[in-house]
């Protein structure tokens, strides 16, 4: 997520700093004939014209330079509007630790008041830890009883602590989603996830920790809605080669996009499988009812 | 396709033919602005052909997906530059008229204007003039703001994220094939590795803990 910004923000700049000089140079040639415009007067040009700051002391008159203006300024203007906007995204981020810092020693001491976060700053790492503290307290909610996380092993074997540990993970996920600095899951836990998703009864059926090549899959076909992943075939290695091992949820043109959509899509699997789950357990015992009815 | 390679030839053919005769005649000539038009627009149709003509030859080559979605992100957007583009033409039809002015040069002040440069090399002076500027600019502005606001929303995050997405997506499949492949052999600080690369953590396999969470994170239990 931060590298993508921070991608996004480059590829702007370089646009930018690319369209300023670039049009210096053309608005120079453009302009030779009519007003004798050095280098620099077509960089001042562009650049008084791309801040839209417009002085207006030395425009483009010939009818060359009019044309290229009005092109360029349609294409440079908006990147310059895209890169104060991921400037913002970026830089602002970057720099929202030592904004919270002072404000924390200025505006709002803080519980402990003004002189321990003054001395904070003179011990072993000046500030920083007054500042992780600070930033900790304001980014963690707390929320009712997250125990401790199940690691991502075996599924339990009884429904009922199949049904708890979802529901675990559930919190595990909301409490993760409203966390600032949240990167993602590990590729581990991502596969204990979707072997949750595949639900009580097919969880179980899967070899921990892998499941096989499933043969329906194509790269467009896995479904968003419904639940429904192709991977619910029957285990293929009866030939007993281990095959290779596929993981289509993981692989390009799936469901999942990007970190943080890829979480919330987790969560809402893992809420569609324990609906079902308890559907089809109402299921059954309505049957055995009526045929104990019977 | 071929409609917007034959109307680029065109174009390209009457600047050719036009600049000939221009080269021959005794008398000096100034390009006027409507020439300079013709080259752009030569060269912006040649280039979306050509743009076209990749993309139907990637269809084809199945490398591509036929069918192009179009979110509602990419159709407001499409609305968006569309209204905005016709605010400045039609802006520039009307001043033109009433201030007197050439169309193309109508068209470099509604350009400045729109966009906030304000040289003032060209200005208004009629009364009718400057109270209609009023209403032009700001519905022209606002215009232009919900263009690129939707510009950076589409591009920029989307374009960019599924290009990260595709990189992580690739980084994955070959992460799990490898370690299913080799089970726990896998030494771990390759582990690391990969993780550094993914840009998340992998758990070390040893320590049958918890602990899988992201080592910058604070302890959210």
């Amino acid at each position: 997520m931060r590298h993508r910004q921070w991608t996004a923000f480059a590829i702007s700049l370089c646009a930018w700093l690319l369209f300023l000089f670039g049009a210096a140079a053309i608005f120079m040639v453009c302009e030779d004939p009519d007003q004798n415009w050095s280098y620099f007067d077509g960089l001042y040009m562009a650049f008084v014209a791309l801040t839209t700051i417009g002085y207006g002391d030395l425009t483009p008159t010939t009818s060359s330079g009019r044309s290229f203006f009005v092109l360029w300024s349609l294409l440079a203007v908006p990147t310059v509007t895209i890169m104060i906007a991921s400037a913002e995204d970026t830089l602002l981020k970057a720099l929202r630790g030592i904004i919270t810092f002072l404000g924390s020693i200025s505006v709002l001491p803080g519980e402990s008041g003004f002189p321990r976060v003054l001395k904070g700053m003179f011990t072993r790492r000046p500030g920083l830890d007054a500042l992780s503290e600070h930033v900790r307290s304001v980014s963690t909610i707390p929320l009712g009883a997250a125990t401790d996380r199940h690691p991502p092993t075996e599924i339990p074997s009884a429904r009922r602590k199949f049904h708890i540990t979802v529901l675990d993970e559930i919190t595990h996920i909301i409490h993760d989603l409203s966390r600032q600095d949240f990167g993602g899951y590990p590729v581990d836990r991502m596969v204990w996830y979707m072997r949750l998703i595949k639900g009580h009864d097919n969880a179980e059926n899967i070899q921990p920790d892998r499941y096989p090549k499933c043969e329906s899959h194509s790269r467009s076909r896995v479904r968003m809605s419904g639940g429904h992943l192709c991977t619910r075939a029957a285990p293929s290695n009866q030939r007993g080669q281990p095959s290779v091992w596929h993981y289509p949820e993981f692989s390009v043109g799936s469901p999942l996009i990007g970190p943080r959509e890829e979480v919330q899509w987790i969560l809402g699997e893992l809420l569609q499988t324990l609906k079902k789950d308890w559907e089809l357990h109402d299921m059954v015992r309505e049957e055995e009812e009526t045929n104990n009815g019977a | 396709m071929t409609s917007r390679y034959l109307s680029s030839g065109c174009l390209a053919a009457i600047v050719v033919v036009v600049s000939r005769r221009a080269a021959k005649s005794m008398f000096a000539y100034h390009w006027s602005q409507a020439y300079y038009y013709c080259i752009y627009a030569a060269v912006i149709y040649f280039t979306i052909a050509s743009l076209l003509s990749l993309n139907f030859l990637g269809t084809c080559r199945g490398h591509l997906k036929p069918d192009v979605a179009l979110s509602t992100t990419l159709r407001s957007l499409l609305l968006h530059s569309m209204a905005f583009l016709a605010i400045l033409f039609l802006g520039a039809v009307v001043f033109s008229r009433l201030e007197g002015w050439s169309y193309l040069d109508s068209l470099y002040w509604a350009d400045v204007t729109l966009l906030t440069i304000g040289f003032g090399d060209i200005a208004p002076t009629t009364t009718l003039g400057r109270a209609l500027l009023f209403p032009y600019a700001l519905a022209g502005i606002v215009c232009l703001g919900l263009t690129v606001s939707l510009l950076r929303k589409l591009v920029l995050d989307k374009g960019s994220s599924t290009l990260h997405f595709r990189r992580l997506a690739n980084l994955r499949d070959d992460y799990l094939k490898q370690r299913d492949c080799a089970g726990e052999r896998i030494h771990h600080s390759d582990r690391l590795h990969v993780a550094g690369i993914l840009g998340v953590t992998v758990s070390n396999p040893h320590r049958r803990s918890p602990g899988t969470r992201h080592p910058s994170a604070p302890n959210a239990d």
